[in-house]
């Protein structure tokens, strides 16, 4: 079942073009993150679901009902039976957080259970009678969450809600919302720029880019193989390297490497552009026979893995390498080493021309 | 010109967005025309009395003015005007910055305490605190005169926003600063006083303002500047083309006044990256300059606020007799707030259209609206008062002069920049997207309007109310122009009484004025107080 259906939405402010036919489902039941960079317009398409603002053209259906179409149809928002999240959580600051939580529960409710339920299902018994000020930041926002999902709504709209939170409480809060909104039973849609939260936590990531929805996958399908090389280097980090199309495989620095390619099978010889993530890369200190030789350049070490920067030999090899290994093995800067690549990896035609749900050139 | 003079008191406005996208205003729906007009109207009646006197002028021709304005008359009243408003405000710089600094920054004893006494003298009216002087000290006056007691009475208005600043200033600036190996008294001149340096600016501003519009003081103390002889010839027989041609050229310096600050400020922000939480600074040690600077603060409010207090005690316990027919002090009590409360009232109204433009409708149209208000800070109560009274006189037949209605207007019009400073302030405080959450829970417009909206807005209204109020209360000199007749407020019954010697009738009146305005200055100061939590919370 769908719960939410957008399709061919357009938003303009001015002669700004924000939106330029974002196309979405979200199925009942799942958690959706639109992911994109600053500025691709991700914040005014959660804006335009929840009605606080008016599409220029296009429609957008809520549980089968349209709750906006150009010109015609404005559900205002009270009536769309949606839970907001915004950014900074936006408590009340003259409300308990009793009260916040019942803020929107009919008169007859707004002491009684549900109230109670919800305070308990984010673990604040007891504080209750705080106003906002008195609250953590990662407080605030199941507070926040807690509102929107006390009157049972159908979808609930999270805008970056962990942005504003330090990095070490943003996982913990992170997993308490999945949990919340998987306890709910609730139907979500989260907007971040963050591509390790939306892997992390999203069933679905639709990537917006430029006003339109680019790719809609599962986090690993999106990770594996991305639509295009843009893609790829935003959901994580991409090695982008030349090769040349053999038979079922493409032939690159690194020898011939199975190429499980979302661009089908390709005519022998067309030039490619390779994707290799930085875990697929092997590194040894003595190289066997088909391996490319290279010096360790820096060195980024996180405790569980390390990241290295290798500069292969040779004048036309590819530039830089990535190589991401487990954080116990230790090269030093300036050593050599053997990199050889483990396969399978994702190819493009180098013309363009393969590329999956690429958008028209401008 | 410069609107920054008022803003400078307000809370930081909400951060900026953070995406790269279009700004928070950006995305909201067009202005309503409805506001738009509301705001603008209001714009145009502040702007009336400024159009009554240029139309005054304009009426009277060039050839009229040209005489009274190129006088040595003109001179005279030039020079004493702006040397007392420079000396003054340079003495009120210095006193009030050094003041904040020693009070927010070092281990002085009984900061707290200091803290409260040095700014209480803000609260009694200017010619109070002179007659309190001239009362006490009958030789005092002239330039010398003019100048301690002015001083004694306006430092405030630097000390406030200075120690507002100091206390929301980054304290590791200055840890910056001596770490890259500044000494104390380099690092309080390279960073500390620049940090300062708008807010003292702009304490500044209001200082030369007041000197400028200022009239009881100066007539008490027997010193002639544009005021007092705009007033002088007022009374004597309605010299219409004179006052005008003075009231133009005090407007023009006011003008000069606030364009000055807006050129001054220069680019220079102050910026910081990250929360706003900021550390408690380390009190700075006074060591041995610590009984010079106690002697000091002891000096500064005992003159400030022992002399004009002490002397209305004293003429109180002392009575006297009048020949001035005795008048009762509860009529004139009433009047004063019923007519202070009705110009509270009128002016938060007025203020609230401007306000939510301001706050939500950002825009050129919204700016200009805006702008056009702040022309009101340049034109002194007295060239108001005069302005509406020629205006009745001669295109009304006198429909309105002296009736409450006119001088309610005329208080209203005065005090709008303050009340609009306090509602823009309020309105801030309900941000749009409050009311979005509210609405997306399933609550009507009306609904999110009485439970959200309200009551996050409803302490600033009552803050901008205070505030003119505090003002309307203390008003003198455009209450004795236009006062309805018959009636008395405390200021005018004050005035009548101590014109006339009658020191010991005077007195009560000035007391049970500063008390009437000591009840929303304690309302005001707790709104203040409590506004940094909620602004964080919100």
């Amino acid at each position: 079942m769908t719960e939410l259906t957008i399709t061919d939405l357009h938003k303009a402010f001015g002669t700004n073009a924000v939106l330029t036919g974002v196309e979405l489902t979200v199925p009942t039941g799942s958690l959706t993150a639109i992911l994109g960079p600053s500025g691709s317009g991700k914040t005014t398409l959660l804006r335009l679901i929840a009605g606080f603002e008016r599409s220029d053209r296009g429609t957008i259906s809520l549980g089968g009902t349209v709750v906006d179409e150009a010109g015609s149809i404005h559900v205002p928002s009270e009536r769309r039976r949606i839970g907001y999240v915004p950014q900074e959580g936006s408590l009340f600051p003259h409300l308990t957080v009793r009260k916040n939580i019942g803020f929107g529960l009919p008169r007859g409710a707004r002491g009684g259970g549900r109230v109670d339920e919800l305070i308990a299902l984010i673990g604040m018994e007891g504080l209750g009678g705080r106003y906002p000020h008195q609250l953590s930041g990662g407080q605030q926002q199941r507070v926040a969450l807690a509102r929107a999902l006390a009157t049972r709504p159908d979808l609930v709209l999270l805008d970056e809600p962990f942005s504003s939170l330090d990095p070490s409480l943003r996982a913990e809060v992170r997993a308490d919302v999945r949990r919340l909104l998987s306890a709910a039973g609730a139907t979500a849609l989260l907007v971040t720029h963050d591509q390790d939260e939306a892997l992390s936590l999203a069933d679905r990531v639709a990537v917006i880019r430029c006003g339109r929805v680019c790719q809609c996958d599962t986090p690993q399908c999106l990770y594996d193989t991305p639509a295009d090389t843009e893609v790829a280097g935003f959901v994580g980090e991409a090695n982008l390297v030349p090769g040349v199309f053999v038979g079922g495989s493409v032939r690159t620095a690194f020898g011939d490497l199975a190429c499980h390619c979302g661009a089908g099978v390709q005519p022998t010889a067309a030039d490619a552009v390779v994707l290799i993530r930085p875990e697929q890369v092997k590194l040894c200190p003595v190289g066997p026979a088909c391996a490319l030789a290279g010096r360790i350049l820096e060195r980024e070490y996180h405790g569980h893995d390390c990241v290295l920067r290798v500069k292969p030999d040779g004048e036309d090899g590819p530039d830089v390498i990535l190589a991401r290994i487990s954080g116990h093995v230790s090269y030093q800067v300036g050593s050599s080493v053997a990199v050889s690549v483990e396969g399978p990896v994702l190819a493009w035609r180098a013309d363009g021309s393969g590329l999956r749900g690429r958008p028209a050139a401008p | 010109m410069s609107a920054t003079t008022v803003r400078e008191l307000e809370p930081p406005a909400q951060p900026l967005t953070p995406e790269g996208g279009p700004p928070a205003s950006a995305r909201r729906r067009r202005t309503p025309r409805l506001l738009l007009a509301g705001a603008a109207l209001v714009g145009g009646l502040l702007l009336l009395p400024l159009g009554f006197l240029i139309l005054e002028a304009a009426q009277d021709g060039w050839s009229t003015l040209h005489p009274l304005l190129f006088r040595s008359l003109t001179a005279t009243l030039l020079w004493n005007t702006v040397s007392l408003t420079v000396v003054v405000t340079a003495l009120c710089a210095v006193i009030g910055t050094l003041a904040a600094w020693f009070v927010e920054r070092t281990d002085l004893p009984g900061r707290r305490i200091w803290a409260v006494l040095v700014v209480v003298p803000v609260g009694i009216p200017d010619f109070v605190t002179s007659f309190g002087w001239k009362s006490i000290f009958p030789s005092l006056g002239g330039f010398g005169g003019a100048t301690l007691v002015m001083t004694l009475a306006v430092y405030p208005l630097v000390y406030l926003p200075v120690a507002a600043c100091l206390r929301s200033a980054d304290p590791a600036q200055e840890e910056v600063a001596r770490s890259l190996g500044l000494g104390r008294l380099k690092t309080f001149f390279r960073v500390t006083l620049a940090q300062v340096r708008v807010a003292v600016l702009g304490g500044c501003v209001l200082v030369a303002l007041v000197m400028l519009a200022e009239y009881g003081a100066f007539e008490i103390l027997g010193f002639r500047t544009f005021t007092t002889e705009i007033y002088t010839e007022f009374l004597s027989g309605f010299d219409a083309p004179a006052a005008c041609a003075l009231s133009l050229v005090l407007v023009v310096l006011s003008v000069f006044v606030l364009a000055g600050e807006g050129l001054s400020r220069g680019r220079g922000r102050q910026s910081r990256a990250g929360g706003l939480a900021a550390r408690v600074p380390r009190p700075h040690r006074l060591g041995r300059a610590r009984m010079p600077v106690l002697a000091g603060f002891f000096a500064l409010v005992g003159l400030a606020l022992g002399v004009p207090v002490g002397a209305i005690v004293y003429w109180m316990l002392h009575g006297g007799t009048s020949t001035l027919p005795s008048v009762s002090i509860l009529g004139a009590a009433g009047h004063t707030v019923f007519y202070g409360a009705a110009a509270g009232l009128l002016a938060t109204l007025a203020a609230l259209p401007v306000a939510i433009l301001s706050v939500r409708h950002p825009g050129k149209s919204t700016m200009l609206v805006e702008r056009s208000t702040y022309l009101v800070l340049a034109m002194p109560g007295l060239v108001i008062a005069l302005a509406l009274t020629y205006f009745s006189e001669r295109y009304a037949a006198g429909f309105l002069y002296q009736s409450s209605a006119m001088l309610i207007a005329a208080y209203a019009i005065m005090f709008f920049p303050l009340a609009l400073v306090a509602v823009r302030a309020s309105v801030a405080q309900a941000p749009a997207g409050l009311e979005e959450v509210g609405r997306s829970l399933g609550r009507s417009r009306l609904e999110v309007l009485w439970h959200l909206t309200m009551p996050l807005v409803a302490p600033g209204l009552a803050a901008a109310f205070c505030l003119v109020f505090l003002e309307a209360v203390t008003e003198l000199t455009a209450t004795l122009v236009l006062i309805p007749t018959g009636a008395q407020t405390l200021a005018t019954q004050f005035w009548a009484f101590q014109t006339n010697i009658s020191y010991g009738q005077a007195a009560p009146y000035a007391g049970l004025m500063i008390l009437i305005a000591a009840i929303p200055s304690y309302v005001l100061g707790r709104w203040f107080d409590r506004l940094p939590s909620r602004a964080v919370a919100a």
